[in-house]
């Protein structure tokens, strides 16, 4: 879609997308944000205007003098605001919070767990893991191997089917992670590049339209588990663990496990029954990624 | 000005034709969907995306949830409709199973008082297992115990874990003063809310002999615990939406009176002269008029028998805070705002404050809140 187009559907009636099983409708007059727009969701399939959508989110620039002197960026979801502003620089990853939040706040149909998700053949391989973990840098990499990135934040989990569904949303990278991938992967565009904010430097990775992993399913199942935790200077270590060890970090990980109940508990004993539990310790990504192409023979 | 025929309560259900003001509440998307469900197999995507947006801002989701899924064949639904129907269920059934855990944990501790704790508005619900529960989105769970019980449920919450959140301590005082209920009571762990009330109606209200004698016929369940007799469960539905001064749930509020009237109607062919007689006798009968008057025309609630329908056009209110109400019951959307909708809120706002505190006071207390931007500030969280 030329940029134009783009910039100007997003000011009004508002750009259309399929991102993953969800629809979103996206309004801005920020002209920097339409362009990371374009390049985060270039390979999104666009709908009609006449949908009704799963979530309608803007994001306009405060009004008044914050229009001026540190201009904001305000987040709207159905018109409501669940977030303070924050600096207009930080659009992108704005744009990007907003819509796992959600995912989080309306997608109970879906069993939702902060974990990074990538597949390859049909099956997925699962990185539950807190902020820090290193799961967005090993994910960015897995990318960049030939695994399709379904989400680097968010796995989505049918609770009576056990599949995973794919999200491709841009990975979101913090601090050291941004110079590795761009040092290792220079063509891979980062957009939405923020200073100073909450979690220090961020910025997007478009997922990489790698030949082999767009062709891949939408959906996969749950083949591996891996907790990863990044140690500076540490042994590269993937070792198997236990189903119930690998349940609570998943339970642990889930954003809406308890709304489930009964039926949370039995889809995420599915997962851990049909899949391959590891922890992961690691210092260094090539290493990691050896480790884990041996395990999962990709 | 809504101005209805009393001789509309002869037609045949699902026909009631519209006061010429009402097409002011956009009965086009939510409000249509939820007075006739049947309509919706005629909305087309952008009906259906207006539907959701407001549901969602209404907190009205899951009702909108039930009232689709009761209909028979299911009708086809756009994907992203599906989906938060079957989200808001799955959210739905999660604080009906939480609110009885804990009711469970709850009742050993305040059994030991010998105070009977009557269980108010979502705790109620599912307590008695009434439809008004299902789909129902709430955080708090509402006790009303007699007044010199106050300190010694609040000592026992307290001692059990419960605590005051971060709260000025002009707020605190403003509760007890002038509200009808605590402070409201937090677990640590479970983040569980909890409001002790000792009245349901505000101070000023009329008849202050009609809180005991709620509490006296209340109806035990298992001990302490009881509900608020069918007649006086819809008289608190009503109050608390008329007189509560927050306007923003004020639909949810008017689907709760429309679904308890829907349910006591069907277990009790008396329901509605009760009703009338206890809402008379309590000095409430304008709440319940009007509560009556717009289940009626934005939820499809039939007008019942001519006995009702004629007590609703007495007492229903008129003028300009009914003009108020019809605003109010907007979605906060905007597919759904009107000019007027600002103004409107802020009167109720006024006029729920001033419905539990003299004028005097009353001028004090906004003045503080207005300098303190706790008026109509985003994520304000005091009264």
């Amino acid at each position: 879609m030329p940029v134009e187009q783009c910039r100007a559907m997003l000011v009004a009636p508002g750009l259309v997308l399929g991102i993953g099983p969800f629809t979103a409708r996206i309004r801005t007059p920020i002209r920097a944000l339409a362009e990371d727009v374009r390049a985060i969701y270039g390979a999104h399939e666009v709908l009609r205007d006449a949908t009704a959508v799963d979530f309608d989110v803007a994001v306009r620039p405060s009004r008044g003098l914050r229009g001026y002197w540190r201009p904001q960026a305000r987040f709207f979801s159905d018109g409501q605001e669940p977030f303070h502003p924050l600096p207009l620089d930080q659009a992108a990853p704005f744009l990007e919070w907003g819509l796992n939040w959600c995912i989080a706040a309306h997608a109970h149909d879906l069993l939702v767990l902060h974990a990074a998700v990538l597949a390859r053949g049909g099956r997925a391989l699962l990185m539950p893991a807190p902020s820090g973990s290193g799961k967005s840098t090993l994910a960015a990499a897995l990318a960049h191997a030939g695994w399709r990135l379904y989400s680097d934040e968010l796995a989505l989990i049918d609770p009576s089917s056990g599949r995973v569904f794919a999200l491709d949303r841009a990975a979101n990278l913090k601090n050291a992670a941004i110079d590795l991938v761009r040092r290792r992967f220079p063509k891979t565009p980062l957009r939405g590049i923020a200073r100073n904010t909450s979690k220090g430097t961020v910025a997007l990775m478009c997922p990489p339209l790698e030949p082999g992993a767009v062709a891949d399913a939408s959906e996969a199942v749950p083949a591996w588990v891996i907790l990863p935790r990044w140690i500076e200077g540490a042994a590269t270590d993937l070792l198997p663990i236990g189903r119930a060890q690998a349940f609570l970090q998943l339970a642990d990980n889930a954003m809406n496990y308890s709304i489930h109940g009964r039926r949370g508990f039995e889809a995420l004993c599915r997962t851990v029954a049909d899949a391959a539990c590891f922890t992961l310790i690691y210092g260094d990504i090539d290493e990691a990624m050896a480790a884990i192409a041996r395990r999962t023979g990709c | 000005m809504l101005s209805e025929p009393v001789a509309a309560a002869g037609r045949p259900r699902g026909e009631v034709t519209l006061p010429e003001a009402l097409p002011e509440v956009l009965p086009d998307a939510l409000i249509a969907a939820l007075r006739d469900p049947e309509a919706t197999r005629r909305f087309d995507a952008r009906t259906w995306d207006r539907t959701l947006r407001q549901a969602r801002v209404a907190g009205v989701t899951g009702a909108l949830a039930l009232r689709i899924e009761a209909l028979h064949p299911a009708p086809a639904l756009p994907p992203a409709v599906r989906r938060a129907l079957v989200s808001a269920r799955t959210l739905g059934a999660k604080i009906e199973r939480d609110t009885r855990c804990e009711l469970a944990v709850l009742r050993p501790l305040l059994a030991g008082l010998g105070v009977p704790v009557v269980l108010l508005k979502g705790a109620a619900y599912v307590a008695r297992g009434l439809p008004a529960a299902r789909g129902r989105i709430f955080g708090d769970i509402d006790l009303l115990v007699p007044r010199d019980a106050l300190e010694p449920v609040e000592r026992v919450l307290l001692d059990a874990g419960w605590a005051y959140g971060p709260i000025a301590a002009y707020d605190a005082a403003y509760y007890r003063r002038w509200t009808h209920e605590l402070p409201p009571l937090e677990h640590p762990l479970r983040g569980t809310l909890i409001d002790v009330h000792h009245a349901i109606v505000q101070e000023r209200t009329p008849s202050p002999a009609a809180r005991s004698q709620m509490i006296g016929e209340a109806v035990p369940l298992d001990a302490p615990f009881a509900v608020l007799q069918p007649a006086d469960m819809v008289l608190h539905a009503a109050v608390h939406l008329f007189n509560d001064g927050e306007f923003d749930r004020a639909l949810r509020d008017l689907l709760d009176v429309d679904s308890l009237v829907r349910t006591f109607r069907a277990e009790d062919a008396g329901f509605d002269r009760a009703l009338a007689a206890r809402a008379s006798a309590m000095g409430l009968a304008g709440q319940v008029a009007d509560a009556l008057h717009f289940a009626r025309y934005l939820l499809g609630l039939d007008p019942g028998s001519d006995g009702i329908a004629g007590f609703v056009e007495q007492h229903r209110t008129r003028g300009l805070v009914e003009r108020c109400f019809v605003q109010g019951f907007r979605p906060d959307h905007e597919t759904a705002r009107s000019f007027g909708k600002t103004p409107a809120h802020r009167l109720l706002y006024l006029r729920g404050h001033y419905l539990r505190m003299p004028l005097l006071p009353l001028s004090l207390h906004l003045l503080r809140k207005a300098l303190t931007g706790g008026l109509h500030a985003k994520g304000a969280s005091g009264p």
